[in-house]
């Protein structure tokens, strides 16, 4: 088991170090497979896709800045590769420009009882993610399996944190909706935590 | 060798493994795959520095040109006289260069928003801040005689980029009613000046010439009137001084 952290091991990488690249392929494998079949519609394809991921990776690791983290840099090619995946498909609409980038919105700070509805939430969306349109599935995907915060996920998906907020928060309200109309009075229990 | 043709060889080896860690290690162990050099992502990270360096440089010429145009032809002055007025100044806008403006604040903006600094604040933020860069660096640059220097020319013409290209709007002939000019005589309640041509308009003042910021004008002073020109007559509609800063032309 190798300790060396991410950073570590991708400057490993840089410098030649090409059999490094496996540890960071062990580390990551899992999440950005179930990132993507959690955010592409159509899991067919998915292994060729994080494929193209890791292969992007290696190819221009030389890009990643040691002094930062790591992870936000990968995801932010998986994000890359996948909505060109989605664009190809042209399965759902991709905006050009979006609305919600262009004025500011006042988000509620990420809070501890947040955390206490992800395992209801996490199980929830899972069934219903894929009704989902795409701008408000990533974050959900991002925020409630990957567990990343706000920051990191605005990082991946270059957004600003309050629209990664405004986001989140109009995807629950989806989900709550989807949810009330194939499951009468489940959201409840979710949501009425709160 | 780019990315698509990495993965097509890379696709080939994964015939041959069995996870997909097997099948990328297999990959770069192959040498089909290969690490782009560091040198190629400085460049890409120099050329988007530079062309976010031009993008705001170009912009910044343009914004400081438009505002040198509208204080030197005093086409800010024409609102002032009314519906009259606001229909000459929305005649008279340099609207290429106007149009040109926006187009280069678009391509700035998505430039920026490449950089962390951008895309982590709201649209509306970082184009507030550029507006307001372009807006106060193109005023600063406006005060400065560089904009006097490229379209300072004889009256013969001279060469380029003498009246070429944006500096043709500050040509008389380029607004249609708008007269701006020096006063060289004073006749009565009429006015004689000269304009950027060198030539001589007789200013037409009647009761109905709207003076919203008085009428003691004097010899010398600069003034822009909005009215019809007949020939060499002009019978004003509305005569204002204005602060145009290039040189007096000698009558």
């Amino acid at each position: 088991m190798n300790d060396d952290t991410d950073e570590i091991i991708a400057i490993r990488v840089q410098n030649g170090d090409s059999e490094a690249f496996s540890i960071l392929l062990e580390r990551y494998e899992k999440k950005i497979t179930r990132y993507a079949r959690k955010f592409l519609s159509h899991p067919d394809d998915v292994k060729d896709i994080v494929q193209d991921v890791f292969v992007k990776a290696y190819v221009n690791i030389k890009s990643f800045d040691p002094g930062r983290k790591f992870s936000p840099w990968i995801y932010r090619i998986a994000h890359n590769e996948f909505i060109n995946a989605l664009k190809k498909k042209k399965s759902e609409k991709i905006a050009f420009i979006d609305f919600d980038v262009l004025l500011p919105h006042p988000v509620a700070s990420e809070t501890a009882d947040a955390d206490v509805d992800r395992k209801d939430l996490r199980r929830l969306l899972d069934g219903c993610l894929e009704k989902m349109p795409a701008k408000y599935r990533e974050p959900l995907v991002l925020y409630y399996f990957e567990e990343m915060n706000y920051r990191e996920i605005g990082d991946v998906i270059h957004l600003p944190v309050s629209t990664v907020g405004i986001r989140l928060q109009r995807g629950k309200l989806l989900l709550k909706k989807t949810i009330d109309r194939q499951h009468p009075g489940q959201s409840a229990e979710i949501f009425g935590k709160k | 060798m780019d990315n698509d043709n990495q993965s097509q060889n890379h696709n080939t080896d994964m015939d041959t493994g069995n996870s997909l860690k097997d099948q990328v290690m297999a990959s770069v162990k192959s040498g089909h795959l290969k690490m782009r050099p560091k040198w190629h992502f400085v460049l890409r990270a120099s050329l988007l520095a530079v062309g976010t360096a031009v993008a705001a440089l170009t912009l910044l010429y343009l914004a400081s040109l438009f505002l040198f145009i509208a204080r030197e032809t005093g086409i800010w002055m024409a609102p002032a006289f009314g519906w009259h007025g606001v229909m000459v100044f929305l005649i008279s806008l340099p609207w290429v260069l106007i149009l040109l403006v926006l187009l280069f604040i678009v391509i700035l903006e998505t430039l920026v928003r490449h950089y962390a600094f951008a895309y982590r604040m709201p649209l509306i933020y970082s184009g507030l801040v550029i507006i307001f860069l372009v807006v106060a660096g193109g005023l600063l640059v406006s005060t400065t005689p560089f904009h006097e220097k490229m379209a300072d020319c004889p009256p013969a013409g001279g060469p380029p980029p003498c009246m070429m290209g944006f500096y043709r709007d500050l040509d008389p002939d380029r607004h249609q009613d708008l007269h701006e000019g020096t006063i060289i005589q004073v006749s009565g309640q009429n006015y004689v000046i000269v304009n950027r041509r060198q030539e001589q308009l007789l200013i037409v003042v009647t009761s109905e010439t709207k003076l919203p910021f008085g009428a003691g004008f004097a010899e010398g002073d600069k003034i822009v009137v909005v009215g019809e020109r007949d020939g060499s007559q002009v019978k004003a509609f509305g005569i204002s001084p204005f602060d145009g800063r290039r040189p007096d032309y000698k009558p």
